[in-house]
């Protein structure tokens, strides 16, 4: 099995200094992978570096996915290749329908025309599956979404994208119970789909509860400390990342 | 909830006046050639400057008055007399200084708060500077403070001719023809490449003289990398006559340089002040602006930046407070012309006892200005029903890539937010004198501590006595 | 006739910034009467033609009962001297004197709840130099719903133009759509002078797409207590083409409430003047005025002007203004990036967008797929 996403020595910084510094991990196709680590440790530039945000520049090493370098293609290259990024905070736009948004982003990534039927058919059982009301598809893109509508419909937006890689960033933050389980059914349902990859980033372990964990990595001020199992997981949860942050200071 | 009343400020602290018959030389009221050339010969200008002040005399005559904002009909021209000057010479040691203005200075606290934490003080009574006198650390960096005059006609005027009214030409609006015609006073600073001046720099205006006006030209060059805050602040007794105010400053803040230029106005009630300000900024440099309007009968104030140089930057901030019989008109002007200028203006504005405040403004990005990003955030205060708050921001964008924002809000005193503070024991005149000090504390945390104390003490001046 | 000084702001700032009106040189003769059809009427709204006296009679007697001011605050000069001010302004309403023709009138009953939209076409030819003038009058607890199209053939040219009076009694209702498809050979004028009264509501929705040259003016009187006013607006520049908007809303009556939005596209070397004025009147109590603004800037010679203006002598009101200038923001841009959308496509996507978002409450579906094509057509 080759190696879907390869991330070798990579750092990046902001114009007030570095952020991310000498990052290296593999990620292989179906594999989910916990990016955990203290507030402020650099877990969401790291989403926004791989994803490929203009806000971040990297400073040194590279990004690989299915084995071509992508460190420097634009963001809408890297998701027509497969790759995927919740927001934290998706952005609004009044006047454009989440369906048309739907529909534009499918047509641009796969070139093709759209065979409407089936698209209508498959965000019907979709919103469906994350118990949305149907009325959003007509509503305006995350306009006047609360909080875990908004998370819903990114989740939408993953499974009906299908991507190979998927990039969570604290997709389970500010949701009570019910919508952490909605939007955990939704991700179950993204990595049954299409044997789906995940790097799921948080600082709590409420999301990982109905996942199956492969690899889980601790993130430090920006330094990669430590790469291990799912017990990885249950120790944080338990004690915490004083320890590691003990360590990222050595 | 009961309204309180709220008083008119006391001025007692600016108005007393001094006996003008004593030792005082009047000139005609009205304007003629023959005034422009007596003040010309008095001020022995260079050959250059008394034609300029003609040219300027019959720019005024031919220029009309704006025919946008507050009236000024009140100001009947041929009644200011344009030129009042003591008899006294200027002086560099505040001992010598004639009594009757030096207490006049004494009682607004300037050789004291010199004393205190000023690197140099310029005192101007009515149209001539009565004392300047400069630290002599600032002067051996190289800092230059002079009076105008001394810089027209002494060892300076080269550099005063290239600089002199290029900036604000006498043909902007009538009233910088007139200034250039009868500008008397001010002063001029240099601050060489590189020099941080540690400590501000003041000037203080006091128009004195009854129904005068007082034209002094302010002119800072602060030269590459140098840095130097300069403070302005200006008083007038109040009389039943117009005054007239139309000074100008003119600014140059050169590569990567730093001004930040302050000015309280409080002039009485029955000033017209129409005060002409303008910097202009070259690649790198920062010019910022803090700006408090309390007196004034009519004000038009509205300081402008050249943003030319690339990455030049601007900051604004205002506040205005319009009482009874006031009609002030302030705001800023931002001319972006380099690439990736930024400019942000922040003003506040109250209106209070029939009280009329007018917000201002205009920000022009160039074509040239690329990625220029500018913004607004303008915020007005009514604090009855028988005054009146305008917000007039124009704004002309001509690159694609510029990020203008805007944002303009009015309102009143929430009965909430005093009831609140009243659920825990404050009174209610308490009550809202502190959300009226709140409203303006990002204005007063911008002003040196002394002139920060002086402008609270303006508000809750206004705000007390119910 | 020389320069005509249109859609005139009520506070003046300085002139340097060529802001304060909309200026056309030699407006050019009125050649051609257009007579507004209207094939069928919901029950309780009647049609009829006015001559010009009779016109005049009816908009004097219906013209809002405050007087218009000359001066506000000791600034000057302010306030049209129209009995029943329009957006565009007095010397509009002496150049449209010069237009033969009467008005037409359109008017409905009392307690009349009408459902089903009027649309009312305007198709101009090519050299028509047309002005339409009209009354809508809905009265006491009635509603209606009139959407005026103006089209003409893609390459055509000429002068199209219209005046729009509109009184609305105690708790009426009107929805009033103006979509302008004109080709760039042509000018567009538009006026309108409301007066609402109590209770009543007036929602206006104007699309400005086509036409070399637009002008349109607004002039709205909130003199009832309760009245609400809401109006959106959006335009597309392309090219050379020029759009000039007014908008004068006056806040006098207690509790009211008056929400513009604006939002427009400029591409190219489009020119766009906007002055939108909120005025609270004293006595005002209780009225909230937002304004906002959203321009898209796409082409490297595009002008943008704005001149959104507060006016306020009231001290219990709530009064704000927000607008943003400028290309699309980068965070936006990655967001529709990391989904696989391009920056052309995005652009395109948020023009439509924008527009799609003032077409959307028009009750017309036909209407709205026609401006949907229009927009794509332009883009192409």
């Amino acid at each position: 099995m080759s190696t879907l996403l390869e991330v070798q020595n990579l750092s990046a910084a902001i114009e007030e200094g570095e952020l991310l510094h000498h990052i290296s991990l593999k990620i292989n196709p179906g594999e989910t992978h916990v990016l955990m680590g203290p507030n402020g440790a650099g877990k969401s530039t790291f989403g926004y570096t791989l994803m490929g945000s203009p806000n971040y520049k990297v400073t040194g090493g590279r990004i690989l996915f299915e084995g071509e370098d992508i460190t420097h293609l634009p963001a809408d290259r890297r998701a027509s290749r497969g790759m995927f990024l919740s927001f934290q905070n998706p952005l609004e736009v009044p006047g454009l329908s989440l369906e048309e948004f739907l529909r534009n982003a499918i047509r641009q990534q796969t070139g093709k025309p759209l065979k409407i039927f089936q698209f209508k058919k498959q965000l019907e059982s979709t919103m469906q599956l994350l118990q949305m009301d149907e009325s959003y598809a007509d509503r305006d893109l995350n306009v006047g979404f609360s909080g875990g509508e908004k998370k819903k419909a990114e989740i939408l937006q993953l499974l009906m994208l299908n991507p190979k890689l998927a990039i969570l960033d604290e997709t389970d933050s500010g949701l009570d119970v019910d919508a952490v389980r909605t939007v955990s059914r939704g991700v179950e349902e993204y990595q049954k789909q299409r044997n789906g990859a995940l790097l799921v980033i948080t600082h709590s372990t409420r999301i990982l509860e109905s996942l199956k964990v492969d690899y889980t990595h601790i993130l430090v001020k920006g330094r990669l400390i430590v790469t291990g199992g799912p017990e990885l997981v249950e120790e944080i949860n338990e004690h915490g990342f004083e320890k590691y942050i003990e360590a990222g200071q050595q | 909830m009961a309204k309180q009343k709220i008083q008119d400020v006391d001025r007692s602290l600016y108005d007393f006046r001094d006996d003008e018959s004593r030792g005082f030389y009047r000139m005609e009221e009205g304007l003629t050639e023959e005034i422009v050339l007596q003040i010309s010969r008095e001020k022995k200008d260079p050959d250059w400057m008394r034609d300029f002040r003609l040219k300027c005399l019959d720019l005024y005559n031919r220029m009309e008055v704006p025919d946008w904002g507050p009236s000024i009909d009140g100001l009947d021209m041929d009644r200011i007399t344009n030129y009042v000057r003591s008899r006294s010479e200027m002086k560099g040691d505040w001992n010598e200084v004639p009594d009757e203005i030096k207490n006049t200075f004494e009682k607004l606290g300037i050789p004291q708060a010199e004393r205190e934490s000023l690197a140099g003080v310029g005192a101007q009574y009515d149209s001539e500077l009565v004392y300047h006198n400069l630290q002599k650390e600032v002067a051996d960096q190289g800092v230059i403070y002079i009076g105008f005059e001394e810089a027209v006609t002494g060892r300076y005027s080269d550099m005063v001719k290239e600089y002199f009214m290029k900036l604000v030409p006498p043909t902007d609006h009538k009233f910088a023809a007139l200034h250039g015609a009868v500008w008397s006073g001010g002063s001029f600073v240099y601050v060489p490449k590189g020099v941080h001046v540690a400590i501000p720099l003041q000037s203080y205006f006091r128009l004195n003289a009854r129904g005068a006006g007082q034209f002094e030209h302010t002119l800072i060059i602060v030269d590459e990398g140098a840095d130097v805050h300069f403070i302005e602040g200006c008083s007038a007794p109040k009389y039943n006559v117009a005054n007239l105010h139309a000074g100008c400053v003119e600014l140059y803040v050169k590569r990567n340089a730093r001004l930040r230029y302050s000015t309280i106005e409080n002039w009485s009630k029955n000033m017209y002040n129409l005060n002409t300000k303008r910097a202009l900024v070259e690649e790198g440099g920062t010019m910022e602006w803090v700006s408090g309007s309390f007196g004034s009968h009519v004000s038009y104030l509205y300081p402008t930046t050249i943003l030319k140089g690339d990455h030049s930057h601007c900051e604004f901030t205002g506040i205005t407070f319009a009482g009874k019989g006031q009609n002030l008109d302030t705001g800023a002007k931002m001319i972006h012309i380099g690439r990736d200028t930024s400019s942000y203006i922040n003003t506040k504005s109250i209106s209070k006892d029939g009280g009329i405040s007018t917000y201002r403004s205009s920000v022009e990005i160039r074509s040239t200005a690329r990625r220029a990003k500018a913004s607004v955030d303008c915020a007005s205060l009514m604090l009855d029903d028988i005054s009146r708050s305008d917000t007039i921001p124009a704004m002309d964008v001509r690159t694609p890539d510029a990020d203008v924002g805007h944002e303009a809000k009015i309102g009143r005193i929430s009965d909430e937010a005093v009831f609140y503070l009243m659920s825990r024991g404050i009174t209610e005149a308490d009550a809202r004198a502190m959300i009226v000090s709140g409203f303006a504390d990002p204005v007063s945390k911008e002003l040196p501590l002394e002139y920060a104390a002086e402008m609270n003490n303006l508000i809750k001046l206004e705000m007390e006595g119910m | 006739m020389g320069a005509m000084k249109i859609g005139q702001i009520p506070s003046l700032t300085w002139n340097k910034l060529d802001i304060n009106f909309a200026s056309v040189d030699n407006p050019e003769k009125i050649n051609t009467q257009m007579e507004t059809r209207i094939e069928s009427l919901p029950e309780g709204v009647t049609f009829q033609n006015l001559s010009v006296g009779e016109a005049d009679r009816w908009i004097q007697e219906h013209a809002p009962a405050q007087p218009a001011e000359n001066v506000i605050a000791g600034k000057r000069p302010i306030y049209h001297p129209q009995k029943f001010a329009t957006g565009l302004g007095a010397e509009f309403e002496d150049y449209l004197k010069l237009a033969k023709g009467g008005t037409t009138l359109i008017e409905t009953a009392e307690n009349v709840k009408t459902d089903a939209p009027v649309t009312i076409d305007f198709d101009y030819q090519s050299g028509n130099r047309v002005f339409t003038r009209q009354i809508i009058h809905v009265s006491r607890n009635s509603s209606l719903t009139l959407i005026l199209v103006f089209r003409s053939a893609k390459d055509a040219a000429g002068m199209a133009g219209i005046q729009t009076r509109v009184v609305l009694d105690e708790g009426a209702d009107l929805a009033l759509a103006g979509v302008q498809l004109l080709g760039n050979g042509f000018v567009h004028y538009d006026d309108l002078g409301a007066a609402l009264k109590a209770d009543a509501g007036m929602k206006l929705i104007q699309l400005e797409l086509g036409a070399g040259k637009t002008y349109t003016g607004v002039h709205g009187e909130l003199s009832g207590d309760r009245s609400v006013w809401d109006s959106r607006t959006g335009y597309l520049g392309q090219d050379a083409q020029v759009v000039d908007l007014s908008a004068n809303l006056v806040q006098r009556g207690r509790k009211t409430r008056c929400e513009m939005k604006f939002n427009g596209v400029l591409d190219g070397a489009a020119t766009k003047r906007l002055s939108d004025t909120i005025d609270f009147r004293r006595g005002s109590r209780g009225s909230y005025g937002h304004e906002s603004e959203d321009v898209l800037l796409l082409g490297d010679d595009a002008v943008n002007k704005s001149l959104p203006v507060i006016l306020c002598e009231e001290e219990d009101m709530e009064g704000s203004h927000g607008a943003s200038i400028g290309r699309l923001d980068d965070d936006m841009l990655f967001y529709m990036a990391s989904r696989g959308i391009d920056e052309k496509q995005a652009q395109q996507i948020m023009v439509r967008a924008r527009l799609s978002a003032v077409a959307k409450d028009l009750p017309d579906e036909n209407l709205k797929n026609e401006i949907h094509d229009f927009i794509e057509e332009a883009f192409r």
